[in-house]
């Protein structure tokens, strides 16, 4: 099998067990930042969408300064965020390399974006179904957890996989300045050293994961929407 | 009982203040079914909103049960609010549960058990038990109501109000849901208070109905009475809306019309309630002033089981045999001379 496979792929059998290793990078990376971002995205989602003046519980401060971070955050180029942020990951984390390093810029970068998933699905909720849930006595909490998320659960699930999707690009940047993963291993080997099997097989395996995201993203829609 | 005193309510876009509600009072009767009928803009909804202060009104109280809803803190009108069901134009159902997980929704805490008893009597009380795993998407519109009415009576209230719940319905649908409604307020005694733009639904179960303008109460009193004699413009095109005499009128004045009407006729318009409408006082006055009546027009409408009616009359005869008949009929009921040539 190896020897057919030989002429094609001549380097990556010869990096195999790191290529292998680096797969396994960009899962930890995606698995713990995009937990992280989906925790941080939701819960400030939801803070901003009931702050917001129309929302269930308006407060003008709150929604101001969220909306204007995130912005900020989602106006910085990925790569300019990893480079920015060293300091402080190092800080965070104890180190600015490796899987480490840049599960901190990760999280920064893609929670803004999760938020705005999260901001669009539940704005989407139909205003007249929260009336609703006041006119039976619900409480602010009640209709955050029994109407506003429930209601969105497929654009929810929808947010979530483009999410989880862009993650897998950030992670792959991460490897232009130190991180660890496909990326950095197609930096070192597919773009540094010319070894373009490495790049184009790095390629396939970045398709299948995003697929992968997209087809369960695909199935929780389809399996939540009534 | 609900009772609202001095309500205004303003909002506030921009610079400029809108007034929705201004210094309005109400009283509402425990076990009726009180209609509120208003253009768009004239402010039901937000007075509808007021009593469960879903909106909550810049000045006034409202009062439930003696108890100033106003004066209340948060925690306690979340608690009353489960006592005053609400059913809405859009029906409002929950996409993302059944129609009984729907109806459940407000029962949360309470024994699974108790849950389905109560859930699958509520269903079965609007006619829909045959739906219960049913996702809101597969009904029609008047389904989703029926399933909104069950969820609004969830918790027992004994108010329910209804924002234009059957304008979003066609008619053979607008009348089963009034039928339901009625149905409701006889078999629980559940007050029903109904905001609606159209006459026909406060004329089909409406005991008594306020008429809205610009934020304003213009009229209010029972059903039968107003339709007898509206006071107010906006009440009378109301009113007109119902029927079709004011076209009918026109038409007859017409000179090109389809009538002839001579110099020496009389075009009357007569108007009669409830038992007046036993007395064959048209004949009775034909014969007795020998004059010809010639009713062109006939409408009546059933109100409250008062029999409503009109009639429009050309009377030919002499001068004098005229006035009299008008005179005779003027004693029993309401009668117009409409000028004309």
């Amino acid at each position: 099998m190896v020897d057919v496979l030989r002429p094609y792929i001549p380097n990556l059998l010869d990096y195999f067990s790191e290529f292998m290793i680096s797969i396994q990078e960009t899962l930890i990376m995606l698995g713990i930042a995009g937990i992280l971002s989906f925790i941080f995205g939701l819960t400030l989602g939801v803070i901003l969408v009931i702050s917001k003046p129309q929302g269930i519980m308006p407060n003008r401060l709150i929604y101001g300064l969220l909306d204007r971070i995130v912005n900020f955050f989602r106006s910085i180029p990925f790569i300019i965020l990893l480079a920015a942020l060293i300091p402080l990951t190092r800080l965070i984390m104890g180190t600015g390399l490796g899987v480490k390093g840049a599960i901190f810029p990760l999280v920064v970068g893609a929670t803004p974006f999760f938020l705005r998933q999260v901001d669009m699905a539940l704005s989407n909720v139909d205003s007249g179904l929260i009336e609703a849930a006041q006119s039976m006595g619900s409480t602010p909490i009640e209709i955050i957890f029994r109407v506003l998320l429930r209601e969105s659960i497929p654009s929810l699930a929808r947010g979530t996989s483009i999410t989880m999707i862009s993650l897998i690009g950030l992670t792959a940047m991460g490897g232009a300045v130190g991180g660890g993963g496909i990326g950095a291993f197609v930096i070192r080997y597919g773009y540094n050293r010319f070894m373009s099997d490495i790049t184009y097989v790095s390629v396939i395996v970045i398709w299948i994961l995003v697929s992968i995201v997209q087809s369960i993203g695909n199935y929780v829609v389809k399996r939540t929407t009534h | 009982m609900i009772e609202l005193r001095n309500v205004t309510k303003t909002f506030t876009l921009g610079k400029t203040t809108i007034v929705a509600i201004d210094d309005l009072s109400l009283y509402i009767q425990d076990g009726e079914i009180f209609g509120v009928i208003g253009e768009s803009g004239a402010g039901k909804s937000t007075l509808v909103r007021c009593i469960n202060l879903l909106e909550r009104p810049s000045h006034g109280s409202i009062l439930y049960h003696n108890v100033d809803l106003m004066k209340l803190p948060m925690k306690e009108v979340l608690k009353i609010r489960r006592k005053i069901g609400m059913i809405f134009q859009q029906f409002n159902l929950f996409t993302s549960r059944t129609v009984f997980e729907n109806v459940a929704y407000p029962l949360k805490g309470q024994s699974k058990d108790v849950i389905k008893t109560k859930v699958d009597r509520l269903l079965k009380l609007v006619g829909i038990e045959d739906k219960s795993n049913a996702y809101p998407s597969q009904l029609s519109g008047g389904q989703k109501q029926r399933v909104a009415i069950a969820r609004a009576l969830a918790n027992d209230p004994d108010v329910l109000l209804c924002d234009e719940a059957t304008s979003a319905l066609d008619p053979q649908t607008t009348l089963q849901i009034l039928h339901l409604l009625k149905d409701l307020n006889k078999k629980l005694g559940i007050t029903i208070v109904l905001i609606t733009h159209e006459m026909n639904v406060i004329k089909s179960i409406c005991q008594k109905v306020a008429v809205l303008s610009n934020g304003e109460l213009v009229e209010v009193g029972p059903v039968a009475e107003i339709f007898f004699t509206p006071k107010h413009p906006v009440t009378k095109s109301f009113v007109n809306s119902t029927h079709q005499v004011d076209k009918f009128i026109e038409l007859l004045k017409n000179p090109q019309g389809t009538f002839d009407i001579y110099p020496d006729n009389d075009i009357l318009r007569i108007d009669f309630l409830g038992s007046e409408t036993t007395d064959p006082l048209i004949s009775r006055i034909s014969r007795q002033y020998l004059v010809d009546a010639n009713i062109v027009y006939a409408n009546i409408d059933i109100i409250q089981d008062i029999p409503l009616g009109t009639l429009v009359v050309i009377l030919s005869g002499t001068p004098d045999g005229r006035k009299s008949a008008i005179a005779s009929l003027k004693e029993h009921v309401r009668v117009e001379v409409i000028p004309h040539g």
